[in-house]
């Protein structure tokens, strides 16, 4: 599976400790791994690599400054995943007022 | 932001018994004529299912349930068939079509859920629609 395929950012999203990551980087707006260990209970060391797969799958981007490497959200992505749901979401609407009509029509 | 579902869930009450809305799901004509696509398969447990849309795209699923009256569940396989007989990527997703009567109607609860490769569901992510028409 090609990380940038808009599936990726499920799989990406589907660790609950990477979930946190990303809301803690969503409340700092940009933040490098250490100071998002500040708000999290778990290392540095493991924040930056769930920041790698966070990369991979294109939800975060990254910027050096210094030596620090500071991390933020890509809204872009994740209205990938929002656009998921709402054209499944409007296909059955479709699909049920259809249904609807034929229903009545049978009665 | 992130601690709901990654499924689509709708729910609708209906003018009709369980029986009938089941034919409507279980009679590939008609539910061909609903379902904005022409479907063609049984609706048993196993058997392969085909939508063939508007533009000519077929779609593949495998019907992992089928309780008359009650339940239909199918898997979308994760590749799609275009018009000029190429095999495209598409996202698989589980259909689980719940009817359950009430008051003299019936209840039709429908989610559609995305899934991995392996046919699991994806883990849940955050995103959550509901609906009640």
């Amino acid at each position: 599976m090609n990380p940038r395929d808009p599936e990726y950012v499920f799989d990406a999203l589907g660790d609950p400790t990477r979930r946190r990551v990303v809301m803690q980087l969503g409340s700092l707006g940009s933040a490098t791994p250490t100071q998002l260990a500040q708000h999290l209970p778990i290392t540095r060391q493991a924040i930056s690599k769930h920041l790698d797969m966070l990369a991979a799958a294109g939800l975060v981007s990254m910027h050096k400054q210094g030596r620090q490497t500071f991390y933020r959200l890509t809204p872009e992505r994740f209205t990938d995943a929002v656009g998921w749901i709402a054209q499944v979401g409007a296909e059955w609407d479709t699909r049920l007022a259809a249904l609807r009509r034929q229903l009545r029509k049978k009665r | 932001m992130l601690n709901g579902v990654s499924d689509v869930e709708k729910e609708d009450l209906l003018p009709a018994s369980p029986e009938e809305i089941w034919e409507s799901l279980a009679d590939p004509d008609r539910l061909s004529e609903w379902f904005g696509a022409d479907v063609d398969g049984r609706v048993e447990p196993g058997e392969v299912l085909t939508f063939t849309g508007a533009d000519g795209t077929e779609r593949r699923a495998v019907v992992e349930f089928a309780e008359p009256g009650r339940r239909l569940v199918f898997r979308y396989l994760p590749n799609e068939l275009t018009p000029d007989g190429r095999s495209r990527r598409r996202e698989s997703s589980r259909v689980a079509i719940l009817i359950e009567p009430f008051d003299g109607q019936t209840i039709i609860r429908i989610t559609e859920t995305r899934v991995g490769s392996a046919g699991t569901p994806r883990p849940q992510i955050g995103f959550h629609a509901r609906a009640r028409t």
